[in-house]
């Protein structure tokens, strides 16, 4: 339950208690949407591949509300049920297995174990999303192998416990290939228990959209904002290393918004961000420069 | 914090005249621009034809054949200074590209004859083609007419209104400049008197969507204006297809036709004439109306339809020089029009040929890609091995393959007895360079964790053991820390540069007397030191560099640099990496002397590749220098500093995609100027302090390796 503060406005969640209980706004681009609900009929786990920002992890905010309602739907009978709870854990390098699994803790003279957010997903039955996994170590990533094959259970050595995942859990991973070093690229034992859904920028059209709905502007300040996102992704490979993203986009028209002039707003948002390179600046400011007045 | 306004930064080159601009100087930004807005590979040739001739460069390739995708052509002029302001002609520039480009972006090669239009109604299906289906769209589009000429020149200026409409509706930032860049290349009113109605009808087209040429009320032509006029403001839509402009086409061709063909424009706004124009039908084959080649745009025709070779061919650069050999139809024809009109690109011409030769700019005097291949010409001299390089164009943003010479060579010997007196002068400081370099190896310690055994207990590790005793669980007794040593594995290749200006004079250096306990009679003890030149300090620096590096056991090159015209650039060894310190090292210190340029690129380029070919796991690049790059023909001149600049950036960013680490340090105070852009994102300083240069480049070399 949601525990609201009196002094601030803030909400705080047990994590295995975080659901999503508004629908999330998402456009779907290909078939990634029954590709997710078929996976998750099969518990099959799932790995989102694709550039930063470009939707992965609200696809998943979207699909867990998606799967919460069809849970209420076929379980009518007993309404009690929350639905799914979206556990997320930001992988880095540091990441132990303690970390994900879990740890004893002192308690006065005693002690007392405390789960991991790993096991809590595994006993709540939530999905359990570990965001940029690469960036983890590679003897913890294998933790999740036995939870990502037929399965289903998670090892806990200090224990000595071999958990059985709840009905709905389900394992999701993410990582984005472009900027991933071949030192950190997934082990062939790790990407081979996964699908794998692939993520693009979107395209114009859909991505206004997005930028109309997000920022809360107007369709011809989106579509001029998604003609940008077009033109500067034209340089992938050429002069950037990593194209803009819609959430920078989206940034952008937020400030616009907010008065910033547009062309300013751009430059700041859109240029100086994905670039240090002068030249390269000089040549996007003419495309911003070209699209607003 | 710079904004996006108006004030772009004027680069330096510019034409004579203060304002203008000559497009060599903004290419690079302009190419990047065009990728950006094509997402396509873009070549900008500058060209001495008419603006209006160079607008439809966009035509030209669709008649040719050349293929719309892939490899795209535009043309520029060389240079353009119609403005007072340096932004205006530039924005001039900005706009003519962006149309240049919007025939590519909303499709104007894209005619698909069977595709329906979706603002008008279809009018090709109710006329007959007069050839099947195998024939190109254009072609069967062409044919539904009786007189392709107007039909054609009709659909040019249809779909030119169409792009102008699309390019200020999607960018309306260029809108200002596009409009007065339409309005420059518009007909004058005062050149109609004497034409046939039908050709001034036809002129006035390319203004229609501008009110001011209806309200010229001119003679007869009021009514047949309006009504093209209603048409074009049906095209006028954002969705509006290249097939809607061919509808749009026809229904202005059938207006065209009603105009009565012997009539002459007498007078408009006071101007008349009792000259008399021919009609264009009536040409034969010369310069059309001032916007079209209607020789050029005939012949292609021609060749396209069938009544020459097969139309799926497009005509190579022989046919097209054996046409205008036998002046059919074309006049003038030169190279550049072979290379827009064949979709030749540069890469496929022999070298003597160039983009920019016909260019207005100063780059045309320099052949840069003179006949004859360079390695067929260039010997080895004794003791040399050749290496050859290529060297980046940042103006059309390609290598030129194996465009240089690298001329390896172990320096020659002197006597060692330069290295012995630096060691001895600068004592104080060789200790202390020496002892910090020992510093090193324990700053290359880094702590294991999770031990057996160690140093000392992880308090973390002691109090997770002690949680799990008390949980019942078995200690694995993994809480020790232990500092381990790192083994230093760093190969680094210091390049020297041996420049003629490196024997400038330093100006704090003043003579200086210094005693000379060696010498026999009191008298003479203090003796005259000579003033000491750049290369002096980097000899010195060398020299202590090396003393202290030894201290490391690094595996480190000492390379000198210079460069005399891309056939000779020199690299000279002084040390070779794997190559152990030996008295003869230290006798070729001695021969370190100016010589001639600084072609940066291709030195750095042969360090890499030794380094390259290192197994160590830290690899660096010293780049030691007292000036921007500046060769014999480095560049589309020998001034051409742009050029240089970013051929030695290019050369530093394939440095660091192989993992090589370049590090520039420049003695030059001037240096902050163009090593903002020639290492962007590499490490460099500027040594304000000339004299700091021995001091200075053994403790950065420990900053970067440690």
């Amino acid at each position: 339950m949601p525990l609201k503060s009196k002094r601030h406005d803030y909400k705080s969640h047990i994590i295995e208690e975080y659901y999503i209980t508004e629908e999330p706004f998402y456009l779907p681009l290909i078939d990634e949407i029954k590709l997710f609900e078929a996976a998750y009929a099969e518990r099959i786990p799932v790995l989102l591949k694709g550039p930063t920002g470009c939707g992965k992890t609200r696809f998943l905010e979207y699909m867990t509300y998606r799967m919460s309602r069809k849970l209420h739907e076929k379980a009518s009978s007993s309404p009690n049920h929350d639905g799914i709870p979206l556990i997320t854990i930001a992988c880095h390098e540091d990441l132990t297995a303690s970390d994900l699994v879990g740890k004893y803790l002192l308690e006065g003279d005693t002690t007392r174990w405390v789960d991991g957010p790993l096991t809590r997903a595994v006993k709540s039955g939530g999905i359990c999303y570990l965001d940029e996994v690469v960036e983890a170590r590679k003897d913890t990533i294998v933790l999740i192998h036995p939870l990502a094959d037929h399965r289903r259970s998670l090892y806990i050595e200090k224990k000595g416990e071999m958990l059985e995942a709840s009905d709905s859990f389900m394992l999701v991973i993410s990582y984005n290939p472009g900027y991933q070093s071949i030192l950190k690229n997934l082990k062939h034992s790790t990407r081979q228990r996964f699908i794998a859904i692939e993520f693009t920028h979107p395209p114009k059209e859909i991505e206004s959209k997005i930028i109309a709905h997000e920022a809360g502007v107007d369709d011809n300040l989106a579509g001029r904002l998604a003609r940008l996102g077009e033109k500067i992704r034209n340089l992938k490979e050429q002069d950037l290393s990593e194209v803009i993203s819609t959430r920078l986009l989206i940034y952008a028209a937020r400030l616009i918004k907010e008065g910033i002039p547009a062309r300013r707003a751009c430059e700041v948002a859109a240029v100086w961000s994905i670039t240090d390179d002068q030249e390269v600046q000089k040549s996007l400011k003419e495309v911003v420069t070209a699209i607003f007045e | 914090m710079s904004e996006i306004v108006s004030n772009r930064e004027q680069p330096k080159g510019t034409v004579d005249t203060y304002f203008g601009i000559e497009f060599a100087s903004i290419e690079p930004v302009m190419l990047v621009y065009c990728m950006a807005m094509t997402g396509k590979e873009v070549e900008i040739s500058t060209g001495k034809d008419s603006v209006i001739s160079l607008r439809n460069n966009w035509w030209r390739q669709i008649t040719s054949g050349n293929p719309p995708d892939g490899h795209i052509n535009v043309s520029v002029p060389a240079t353009f200074m119609d403005y007072a302001s340096y932004d205006d002609n530039f924005g001039w520039y900005k706009s003519f590209l962006t149309q240049q480009l919007g025939h590519v972006e909303f499709g104007s090669s894209d005619f698909d004859f069977d595709k329906d239009s979706s603002l008008f109604e279809n009018l090709r299906s109710g006329m007959r083609p007069e050839n099947g289906c195998t024939e190109s769209s254009y072609y069967r589009y062409f044919s539904l007419f009786d007189d392709r000429l107007l039909a054609t020149r009709i659909f040019v200026a249809i779909e030119n209104a169409r792009i102008n409409y699309l390019v200020k509706f999607f960018y309306p930032g260029v809108k200002y400049y596009y409009q007065r860049m339409q309005e420059g290349t518009l007909l004058a009113l005062a050149q109609l008197p004497g034409m046939t109605l039908r050709r001034a009808f036809c002129e006035l087209l390319d203004g229609l969507e501008f009110d001011a040429v209806l309200a010229a009320n001119i003679d007869a032509l009021y009514e047949p204006l309006s009504e093209a006029r209603a048409v074009l403001d049906r095209l006028f839509s954002p969705s509006a297809a290249v097939e809607d402009s061919a509808e749009a086409a026809i229904r202005v061709y059938y207006i065209a036709k009603k105009i009565p063909k012997n009539l002459f424009v007498s007078s408009v706004e006071g101007y008349a004439s009792e000259h008399r124009e021919p009609d264009f039908s009536e040409m034969d084959g010369q310069e059309f109306m001032g916007n079209f080649n209607v020789g050029q745009m005939k012949l292609d025709m021609e060749m396209r339809a069938g009544t020459g070779p097969k139309s799926t061919m497009p005509m190579t650069a022989e046919d097209l020089k054996k046409l205008a050999d036998q002046k059919i139809g074309i006049t003038d024809i030169q190279d550049a029009q072979f290379l827009s009109s064949t979709g030749l690109s540069a890469a496929d011409l022999p070298r003597g040929v160039h983009v920019y030769q016909f260019s207005q700019s100063k780059f045309q005097q320099v052949d840069r890609y003179q006949p004859g291949d360079p390695k067929s010409s260039i010997m080895a001299e004794e003791g040399e091995k050749l290496f050859y390089y290529d060297e980046w164009d940042f103006r059309t943003r390609r290598y030129i393959g194996e465009w240089c010479c690298v001329r390896e060579k172990v320096l020659g010997e002197g006597s060692s007895y330069f290295y012995e007196k630096t060691l001895e002068s600068r004592k104080s400081l060789a200790a202390e360079l020496k002892r910090q370099f020992e510093k090193l190896p324990a700053e290359l310690l880094y702590k294991a964790k999770n031990l057996d055994d160690g140093d000392e207990f992880d308090l973390d590790l002691v109090i997770g053991e002690l949680m799990d005793k008390k949980a019942g669980q078995t200690p694995s007794g993994k809480v020790y820390w232990k500092k381990k040593k790192i083994q230093r594995d760093v190969a680094v290749a210091f390049l020297l540069d041996m420049s003629g200006s490196t024997a400038d004079l330093i100006n704090k250096s003043r003579p200086t007397m210094e005693y000379d306990e060696s010498i026999k009679y009191d008298f003479m003890k203090f003796v005259m030191q000579p003033r000491r030149r750049i290369i002096d300090l980097e000899k010195e620096s060398i020299v202590l560099l090396i003393h202290a590096i030894e201290t490391l056991g690094d595996n480190y090159g000492i390379y000198g640099f210079s460069g005399h015209g891309r056939s000779k650039v020199q690299f000279l060894i002084i040390k070779d990496l794997n190559e152990s310190l030996t008295e003869k090292i230290k006798r070729r210190v001695d021969m370190i002397a100016p010589i001639h340029g600084t072609r940066m690129g291709p030195a750095i380029r042969h360090a890499v590749t030794k380094l390259d070919a290192c197994g160590s796991s830290l690899k660096l690049l010293f780049l030691v220098s007292d000036g921007y790059p500046q060769d014999s023909l480095y560049g589309y001149d020998d001034d051409d500093k742009e050029y240089a600049i970013h051929d030695t950036k290019m050369a530093l960013i394939e440095a660091s995609k192989k993992n090589i680490t370049p590090f520039c340090l420049t003695v030059d105070s001037a240096g902050n100027d163009y090593l903002r852009t020639m290492c962007n994102d590499i490490g460099y300083e500027v040594l304000d302090d000339i004299e700091m240069l021995p001091h200075r480049l053994p403790m950065l070399y420990k900053k970067l390796s440690g």
